[in-house]
Parts: structure tokens; sequence; C-alpha cells
């Protein structure tokens, strides 16, 4: 006979685990910390807006959007912040006789007793306070407490699928959908933020008409209508509403039941291709090519890696998409622009070149050995993604702007800049490695402690400081003479940048192979 | 019969991808053995053993351990089995006593005897003197007794451990040789993976010599090995005793 009785006590228990690893993680403990204050900051600041708009006419779009909007925040941020289970390890679970069920009722409480979770609740009560009567106070608390529920259970779904996608062959996939995650959220912020400066309250309604009829935004609509004391309606979406949790919780009880199963175990590709491309050993010498094909390799399949090259990314648009929305016509100057992400992706992807390799770092770093092609070799593809992505963007800047005309000075700055960011990325890359943790990584699943961002942020102010003195002359003449004289400046600036950056690979070369003990120790080191 | 077979597989097969792992193998354990399962890197001990302890799901045939079937819930058989895997999957940001504990709870004792078996444990396996540092800062040798400990707590009748003397210090496998020793006199069943030929020589009273997926020796040591070294003998059934090595000549 199967046992499929939910076992509370070995539920209970998962809990404790959860909460007994915290405590024994100083890094998790902070993070929660810093979570606390700033999820209890805007909490605090939803409640009071839900309380003061009881009798505003939208209240019913407001309330809709925003929960839908909570919904699907706890959808993605999973992605962001952790990308999958890192507490609760499934694989180590599957070990005991844990049944489906009581499995599930373990990791939800384990969930539900947490603070997102309680600031969820917390928000969606307070929701009580549009209640008119005492049908359309059922139904908030009931929409309440389903609304939580399905947002914990998508938070579930979202941490499951991934951990189960990033064991297999669709580790790319997953490393996309992570990245993509961060970049809606990223954008997402700054869309707000400017929505916020020139609101249009009527958005909302034309929003809530979409919305609505998304799952999502079902409970959501129930909200909403309950709190404008539309029952029938209420009843309706809160009905239709509850079969989100329900097939949540289906999708998330066959996610897990595959990942018991082992079925994210390695599947191996049985299709021999050459590890270095001749092209790289035209390119580059021999060894040089044969890092630079391996930290492909990796970059391609480890999904740590992935997400933290690409976390430059959503940083980049956060910062330029508010500058270009707000200008009100076209501004071809604006293609001169792209250096500056050039510059700082290339600092960001080459902070941390060893994170990744952990124990195998010490397989290819032999005493007395010339780092110069390891360093080079990690950081050419590296470099070659930033370039790539922001030689795109500058062209299509170059299209939307119309500035065309801008577009060589541009990508010719572009490339001293990323020589630039390299170098600064070198300095930190030797003084401050940080071991990418084994399981899935999220942008702040490092143990990293408070150096290495401090010498992160240090190394970008100071390229993005030399690479802006560098491409002020050629700007100047772009725009006080003409941008083809600017072609001219280069000529000087960009022999500057190749020498400090080839005097900064020579040094940091050095350093790296003076400190190898020191570096292998930091890059074992367990997180 | 089942009750004489700690572990029963018939046509069990796992394929990742183009790759078959394992291929239709049919193997018998009786219980109260010592039964080793040899083959060199790749050859399906590992896949075997996984799909025995319900963490992977076969792609055909079927396996009983303690006369239960394993698929396709593996939770009843689970709570018969005490499993060291090859990555050991320990949580590491607990310290020794706190995973013992939390392994009880989840194999259902009951907080005396848990608090009883940690104290044995730990001290049977030389880990008392560190039972309140975290897992994360043990070496290696400790980390496969604390592992074992795990397996151990709840008194299985089958104990599988996948590779347990890999990357163990000479000290650290003495002790776990003893504690195994110690499981097999009390009548149970321990099964494990190994490539190391002096230690399954040594150990075990059954063994299968697995390549490419497939069994092609098993049964009582003595019968398989006809008066010869072990190592002979899975030299020759792997085929490796047909190949020339390379002479190397290079090397001058």
């Amino acid at each position: 006979m199967t046992d499929t009785a939910l076992d509370w006590r070995q539920a209970r228990s998962m809990a404790a685990l959860k909460f007994r690893i915290i405590r024994h993680s100083p890094q998790v403990i902070v993070g929660m910390l810093l979570g606390l204050g700033l999820g209890g900051g805007i909490a605090i600041g939803t409640v009071s807006a839900i309380v003061r708009i009881d009798d505003h006419p939208l209240r019913g779009s407001f309330v809709m959007i925003g929960a839908s909007v909570l919904v699907t925040l706890w959808l993605l941020a999973p992605l962001v912040l952790g990308g999958g289970e890192l507490i609760l390890d499934l694989k180590s679970l599957a070990l005991y006789p844990l049944n489906l069920s009581t499995l599930m009722a373990g990791l939800l409480l384990a969930a539900v007793i947490g603070i997102p979770a309680f600031m969820t609740l917390l928000v969606s009560l307070s929701l009580l306070s549009h209640a008119s009567g005492v049908l359309s106070g059922i139904i908030l608390a009931a929409g309440a407490a389903q609304l939580t529920i399905t947002a914990v259970l998508a938070g579930r779904l979202t941490v499951t699928t991934v951990g189960l996608l990033a064991s297999t062959r669709f580790r790319s996939v997953a490393g996309s959908v992570t990245v993509l995650a961060a970049i809606t959220l990223g954008i997402s912020s700054q869309l707000i933020a400017l929505a916020v400066d020139d609101l249009d309250l009527a958005w909302f309604s034309t929003a809530r008409r979409f919305v609505r009829f998304l799952p999502v935004g079902w409970t959501a609509e129930a909200i909403g209508q309950a709190s404008m004391g539309h029952i029938r309606p209420a009843l309706f979406f809160l009905a239709l509403g509850a079969t989100v949790p329900l097939i949540l919780l289906i999708l998330w009880r066959s996610a897990l039941d595959r990942t018991l199963d082992g079925q994210e175990s390695q599947i191996k590709s049985k299709r021999a291709k050459p590890l270095v491309a001749p092209w790289m050993d035209l390119v580059t010498d021999r060894r040089t090519a044969a890092v630079w094909a391996k930290s492909a390799r990796a970059i391609r399949r480890d999904v740590r890696e992935w997400t933290e090259i690409a976390a430059f990314l959503p940083l980049i648009l956060a910062f330029a998409l508010p500058s270009i929305t707000e200008l009100q016509s076209r501004d071809a100057r604006l293609v001169l622009v792209p250096f500056l992400a050039a510059v700082s992706g290339a600092t960001m992807t080459s902070t941390n070149l060893f994170g990744g390799d952990g124990p195998r770092f010490t397989a290819d770093a032999l005493p007395g050995d010339d780092f110069r092609p390891i360093l080079l070799g990690k950081l050419l593809p590296r470099m070659m993604l930033v370039a790539v992505i922001v030689v795109a963007g500058a062209v299509i800047l170059a299209w939307w702007m119309e500035g065309w005309r801008f577009l060589p000075i541009s990508l010719l700055l572009i490339v001293q800049s990323l020589m630039l960011g390299a170098a600064a990325g070198l300095f930190v890359t030797i003084r401050s490695p940080i071991p990418l943790p084994e399981k899935i990584g999220g942008f702040n699943a490092t143990n990293a402690g408070c150096i290495a961002p401090l010498f992160q942020l240090g190394a970008l102010a100071v390229a993005d400081l030399v690479a802006i003195l560098l491409a002020l002359p050629a700007i100047g003449v772009a725009l006080a003479v003409s941008p083809w004289w600017a072609l001219l400046c280069p000529i000087v600036t960009l022999p500057v940048a190749w020498f400090l950056a080839r005097r900064r690979l020579r040094i940091e070369s050095e350093r790296a192979r003076q400190r190898i003990p020191q570096l292998a120790a930091a890059l074992t080191r367990r997180s | 019969m089942a009750g004489d077979f700690a572990i029963q597989a018939v046509s069990l097969s796992k394929r990742f991808g183009q790759h078959q792992a394992v291929d239709r193998i049919t193997l018998r354990v009786p219980t109260g053995t010592f039964y080793g399962l040899l083959g060199p890197n790749g050859a399906g001990k590992s896949t075997t053993l996984a799909m025995a302890t319900g963490l992977l799901r076969p792609d055909g045939g079927n396996v009983m351990v303690n006369g239960l079937p394993v698929w396709p819930d593996p939770t009843e058989v689970k709570a018969t089995i005490g499993v060291v895997p090859e990555n050991l999957l320990l949580f590491e940001r607990l310290s020794a006593r706190e995973f013992l504990t939390y392994v009880g709870r989840f194999r259902r004792l009951n907080d005396s005897d848990i608090e009883l078996r940690t104290s044995d444990l730990l001290r049977a396996l030389d880990l008392d003197a560190a039972d309140r540092k975290l897992i994360a800062d043990y070496s290696q040798g400790m980390r496969k007794k604390i592992s074992l400990a795990a397996a151990l707590i709840h008194s299985p009748p089958l104990l599988i451990l996948d590779e347990p003397f890999e990357s163990v210090d000479p000290v650290s496998q003495r002790s776990i040789r003893h504690i195994l020793d110690q499981v097999i006199a009390r009548g149970r069943t321990v099964v494990f993976s190994s490539h190391v030929m002096s230690t399954v020589e040594e150990l075990c009273d059954h063994i299968a010599i697995m390549d490419h997926g497939r069994i092609i020796r098993s049964g009582p040591m003595s019968e398989v090995t006809s008066g010869r070294r072990l190592d002979d003998v899975f030299a020759q059934a792997v085929g490796t005793d047909q190949v020339a090595p390379p002479s190397l000549d290079w090397l001058r």
C-alpha cells in the first residue's frame, strides 16, 4: 500500500529545518533583515494607500492592478532573488521517506512562515477597510486569503520549475528566464517611476479591462469588485480565481515529482564538437584560445555564469530608460552615449572571472604559470557578449534617433571603453574573487561579504571616469565640428586604452601568479 | 522468493539521451550479504543504485527492495533503506548533531530515540568532538561518516552505499569498515559500489561486475573469482586485459 497520508510532524520539521539552516547562514540573515526593512516600508506604504483610497471612484481598478502586480512579483521575484531552491535542497530531501503531500505541505509551511508571505497577507487584509457590508467584507477576506495562497504557490512553482530546468539541458532556458525576469523587473521599476510622474488615473481602468482576462487578475478582480461593493461579479471572479491556486498546485506537484524522480539528471550529449573553434586559434595563441573556448562553453552551460554576466543588462536598462523615454523629441546625440554601457558592462562582467571555477581553478593554475592566457581567454567571450549587446543598442539608437552619422565614432568609443572596462574588471577579479554557489545562482546568492561590491563599485567609478575622459575629445569634436572629424580622435585615445588594458593585464597576471594559494582558498570556500 | 533478496531488479534500464546507462540488467542481492557492485567509471553502478533507492526513475523493468516495489512511489522503500549517495546530499549549514536530529524526524523516530542514536553514532564514528561544527567545515572523510550515520540512524535492514571509500583517508576508512562489519554481523544487508578491488575483495562475500550498463559477472565471491585475484577477474571481465597499453615511447 502506498503511503500518501500527510505527516504533519515531518512537514513541521521541514519548516524548522529551513529556519535552522538560516540561523547558520549570516548572509541569508542579512538579506532577510534588509528584506524586512524594505518590504516593511513598502507594505506600510501600501496599507496606508489602500486605507486612504477607500472612497476613490477608481479604487476598484487600483486594488485590482495592485493585487495582480503582487502575484506577478511573487512569480518573478524568486528568479531574481535566488533563481532556485537555495535553502531546502529537494535532492537532499529526496533521500528520506517524505511523500509528496508531506513534502508540499512542508515546503509551503516553510514559505508561508516568512516575511514576504506575512507582508502579502498584511497588505491583502488591509483591503477589508474597503468593505461596504458584511458580504463584501467576507468576500474581501476570502479574496485576501486566496490572493496570498495564489502568490505563495506561484513563487513555489517558479522556484521548483527553475530548479528542475537548471539541472538539465534546459539550463540555458532557465538562465534566460532568470535574466528576462530581472530585465522585466528593472524596466518595470523605471516605467512605474515614470508613470508616477505623469500619472493618468484612467490608465488603471484600461489596464484592468485587459488584466482581468489573465489568471493573475482573477482573484484581484474579485477583490476590486468587492471593494466597490459589486457582490455578484466579485463572487464570480472569486470562484474563477480559486481555480488558479488549484492549477498552480497541480503544476507544482508535477514539477516536484519530476525533481524527486531524478528526471532532471544530467542528459549527456553525444555530439562531439571540437573544443576550440579553428578561428579562435587564428585570432590568438593556442593557450588563450583553449581557455577562451572553455570559458565560452562554461558561460553557455552554467546558468550561474550566465546570470552573473547578464546581470549588467537590467542595471544598464534601468539607468538608460528614463533618460530616453523622457525625451520630448529625437536627439541624434544620444548615439554617442552607448560607450558608457560598454565600460560598465565590461567592468561588471569581468570582476569575477574565476567565480564559477571553484576547485577547477587549481587545475588551470600551475605555480609559476603565466596567467595572461588564462585572464585573456576568460575575458574575450565576456567582452564579445557585451560588445554584441552594446553595438546592437547603438545601432537601434542610431535608427530610432536618426543619428546614423554618429554611429562610426560611437562604435570606436565602444571598443576603447570595452578595453578600459576589462582593465578595471581585472583589478577586482584578482583581489576579490567570489565563489559562485553550486546551486543555480541568483544575483544575491553569493557569499561575497561587503568587500567585493565595494571593489566593484570603485572599479566601475574609475573605469567610467577614465572612459569619459578618453571619450570627451571625440564627443567634443563630433558635436562642435563634425562626427567625421571626430574619427581622428581615437587614433590617439584607442592606443591609450589599449596600453592601459595591456598593462593591467600584465600587472594582474603577475599578481595572480603570486596569489595562487589565496585565490584557490577563496574560490573553494563553501558558501 | 522476494524475502530472500534485499534487492531484486529485473530488466532494469535507464537511458540518458543517446547513452544507454543501464541496459536491461537483472540483479539479485541475497539478504544478509555484503554485496559489492564493481565496474569502471561510467559502467552504470551509480545509476543502478539510484534507481534502486528511489532517486532515479527507470525507463524500463522493475526493482523490488526489501520485498517492496520501488516504483512508482518509492516513499515506502525509502523508509526501509539507508543510503549514502555518491554526492552525499547533506545539509551543509547544520551541525552534525542537528543534521542527525532532522534526519531522525524525517525517519519518524521519536525524540528520545533520536537523541540516543545520534550520540551513539557520533561516538562510534569518532565525530563527537566535532558535533557542533557545521558540516560545511568538515573534511571529506568526516562528510562521508556523517552521511553514513544518517543512513544508519533508523536501523535499516538494507544499507546502500555509493563509493563510500572514495576520497576518504585511511583512518576514516577504518572506522567506516568497522561500522559496516557490525551492520553485517547483525544480519543486515550492505550493498556498495566501488572500483577499488582490494576493498571489495576484503569486505564482500558477493559481487556483481558491471560494464557498459550490463552485469557481466555476478554471484558469491568465491564462485566469481574461482581462486584467482579479483583484479584479474575484473580486468578479464571488462576486457582491459586484452588491450595492450600504449608504450609511450615519447616519454624517454
